[in-house]
């Protein structure tokens, strides 16, 4: 193998793509949309969420309490009515997807000193943001009757309050939320999805670039040529990976830029991980335009099994350590199974290498024997 | 024409098999799909009163939602281990726990959340909330009844029901969101296959030169794959989700399959768009996949579209989908009757034949 003719390759791979406007498109235009759009449609948050109210006490202390839900910005009002009829409409139609109910002596009770009880009607239809919004409201349930506590003992006075304010939560639980104050969910979704694009992105790029050279019957001057299938298939390669550190930088400016998730890491150590990551991934294409027969199946197969194994098989939405052992195993033979807690852990965590040197290793192994079963497989000639 | 149409789909193996798949074993496959709710997370604790009452509080936190790790207590230790992803949180019990609940001084305990995943992150510390605010109360109101104090509390209870889906049943949920996704993809792929596959045998010059208008022939397709479409959709409703595994139809039937029809009609008009995109069979598949995902990811039939950001949800307004997405839910699961889903129906008409229209005229321009 000699390294001029890999560059010489590569080098004629640039201007071929310099010159192809779809392939530009795909190389750049595509994992700025994949990204926008998985974030946003794989994103868990649940904010603005339409908030029906039937206020039957219409009192200071009935609006304050419905105010505490407006007042954060995962509520808003979008109708208040003292007809029942029209709020189950709502949450029929999809227009509210929580109802409160308030009764006529809310604040008669609660002056009083005795519990009152307050409806909230959730649209179970959607199940994940029907759980997260049952959390909400009672969160925000627990801090109002916390003050209405504290509220209350002050007003008695004397030594009984003193006894009663120190008991009114004898124990209290102190949460901090690790790597994500906001527990916002495109925190946990953009970091991984630069795990997904570059899972998808290179052995795309490499299956169209092997068709191309098929399809004009340019690969017939590379079978009569001197250069030997290992400089064929770097000389590919390396281009491609070049294109996705390109991509790479691009997705990290968006997701610190754009989505706001704060970079934690060291940015050498990170790109190094990235580095390894698309050379496995870019083999796996290889690897892929080698065995089959087809290009057109090449681009197929790379495109869906990559998707399936990036949101199914690499611990996207749940952690692999819970998945099913079928799916474990299975995991083991893709690259982003290794690349999601890395990217996790370093970009959000500020984890260095020293942490997962494992993860680095096996990724780095991984790509050597795809490339080596790549260049078994390939053949220079298609055989008819 | 549309006759001819459904002879050749019998005959696509390949393509006739995939519309099999999705309506009947897809959907048992999402019956079965995890719930997103808190399974065995692993809950580091670290115990620094070693008393009767921090083990009733360990005691709590059980199986299946939490696996409980006693932690020793090297704090770079856990950092690495947080750092991993192998622990998901970690609780701190503070020394002097009991003594202080005995003597009725407030304590507080300690818990340290991974976030990085936001959604269990949240789940984690609000069941833990949930577990700590009940050992309260409980002290609390023993405390109470010893002191011999009037009971006065006033507390606002609030009683949090799920409506059209009481216990949560992921299964309903699940069913319904990969129908709504494969009815997209059937409505889009199967018209696109069928005029893809004239291109790429030639045969569709045969047809141009016959009495048959371009419209009439896109027409034909259409509403053959309708017919498939709906079809489908019958077999996946009333025979697997709601026959087999029991997920409850609630509203009008007739109404139900209308609208699928409508839908089903106006989504094909993206389906010929796209083939005029494509030469052949492997192409059409690409263009499809890379069409549908971000439609139907975005329509909001898994997701809530109102949190997202407004020049996003103003694009996904313009989606046909979209409109779908509450109609489904609507009748299946809620009962929603005609007069509730007008409004989205009457939208999801008029966008869908705007695309409709506009994949025609691709079309035609391309044939002239």
């Amino acid at each position: 193998m000699k390294l001029q003719r890999v560059l010489t390759l590569a080098s004629k791979e640039v201007r071929e793509i310099m010159r192809d406007r779809l392939y530009l498109m795909l190389a750049f235009l595509l994992p700025i949309i994949l990204l926008v759009v998985f974030a946003y449609g794989m994103s868990g948050d649940v904010e603005n969420i339409g908030l029906a109210v039937v206020d039957e006490d219409q009192t200071p202390a009935s609006r304050d309490y419905i105010q505490r839900f407006l007042a954060t910005r995962h509520f808003r009002l979008v109708a208040a009515s003292q007809d029942p009829v029209l709020i189950d409409r709502l949450l029929t139609t999809g227009g509210a997807r929580v109802a409160l109910w308030i009764g006529t002596d809310f604040e008669h009770r609660l002056m009083a000193g005795r519990p009152v009880g307050v409806a909230a009607h959730i649209d179970g239809a959607i199940t994940a943001p029907a759980r997260t919004i049952r959390s909400y409201l009672e969160a925000i349930n627990a801090q109002a009757n916390a003050e209405y506590r504290a509220r209350a003992a002050a007003a008695q006075g004397g030594g009984a309050a003193d006894l009663r304010s120190q008991s009114a939560t004898p124990v209290r639980l102190e949460t901090r939320f690790l790597y994500n104050p906001e527990v916002r969910s495109v925190v946990m979704t953009a970091p991984s999805l630069i795990m997904l694009v570059l899972m998808l992105v290179p052995p795309l790029l490499i299956a169209v670039s092997v068709v191309r050279e098929k399809e004009t019957g340019a690969i017939y001057n590379i079978a009569s040529s001197t250069v030997t299938r290992l400089e064929f298939l770097l000389g590919k390669l390396l281009p491609v990976v070049a294109i996705s550190m390109i991509d790479a930088v691009i997705l990290w400016l968006i997701v610190s830029g754009y989505f706001g998730v704060e970079f934690r890491g060291n940015l050498a150590h990170f790109a190094f991980a990235v580095l390894l990551y698309v050379f496995a991934t870019a083999s796996l294409g290889l690897l892929v335009s080698a065995a089959v027969r087809t290009q057109q199946a090449a681009i197929i197969i790379t495109t869906i099994s990559a998707m399936i194994v990036a949101t199914q098989f690499a611990g996207f939405f749940a952690p692999l350590d819970t998945a099913e052992p079928a799916n474990q195993v299975l995991a083991r033979f893709f690259p982003a199974g290794y690349f999601l807690p890395v990217v996790r852990g370093m970009y959000l965590k500020g984890a260095g290498m020293d942490v997962f040197w494992k993860e680095l290793a096996a990724l780095a192994v991984y790509a050597v024997v795809v490339l080596c079963l790549a260049h078994a497989l390939f053949h220079k000639r298609t055989k008819a | 024409m549309v006759v001819k149409e459904w002879r050749q789909l019998l005959r696509d193996r390949a393509l006739f098999s995939f519309v099999v798949f999705i309506f009947t074993l897809d959907i048992l496959i999402a019956y079965g799909a995890p719930e997103l709710d808190l399974r065995n997370a692993a809950l580091g604790v670290v115990d620094r009163d070693r008393s009767a009452a921090a083990r009733d509080l360990i005691y709590r936190l059980r199986p299946p939602y939490f696996a409980v790790q006693a932690l020793p207590e090297r704090e770079a230790h856990l950092q690495h281990r947080l750092d991993r992803g192998e622990l998901r949180g970690v609780l701190t019990i503070p020394h002097g726990f009991e003594r202080d609940l005995v003597s009725g001084r407030p304590t507080q305990l300690q818990l340290v959340v991974d976030a990085s995943d936001a959604n269990l992150s949240y789940l984690l510390a609000s069941y833990l909330d949930r577990i700590v605010a009940t050992l309260s109360q409980e002290r609390e109101e023993r405390r109470i009844a010893m002191s011999g104090l009037e009971d006065q509390r006033p507390e606002v209870n609030l009683q949090a029901r799920m409506r059209f889906n009481p216990t949560l049943k992921e299964g309903w949920f699940t069913t319904i969101s990969e129908l709504i996704g494969m009815l997209t993809v059937a409505s889009i792929l199967l018209p696109a296959a069928a005029l893809v596959r004239e291109k790429e045998r030639g045969t569709i010059e045969q047809l141009l030169v016959s009495p048959l208008t371009p419209l009439q022939i896109v027409l034909a397709k259409v509403m053959a794959m309708t017919a498939v479409t709906l079809l489908g959709t019958v077999v996946a409703v009333l025979g697997v989700m709601h026959g087999w595994l029991g997920v409850p139809f609630v509203g009008s039937v007739p109404l139900f399959f209308a609208l699928v029809a409508v839908f089903a009609m106006t989504a094909s008009g993206l389906g010929v768009a796209a083939a005029t995109f494509a030469r052949n069979s492997g192409q059409i598949g690409l263009v499809v996949l890379l069409l549908v995902m971000p439609i139907v990811l975005l329509s909001g039939s898994w997701n809530l579209v109102e949190s997202m950001p407004p020049w996003l949800r103003a694009a996904i307004n313009l989606s046909p989908l979209r409109h779908f997405v509450d109609i489904a839910y609507g009748v299946l699961l809620k009962g929603a009757d005609a007069s509730m889903v007008a409004l989205p129906a009457a939208k999801m008409a008029l966008l869908g034949t705007a695309f409709f229209v506009a994949g025609v005229w691709r079309f035609r321009r391309q044939f002239r």
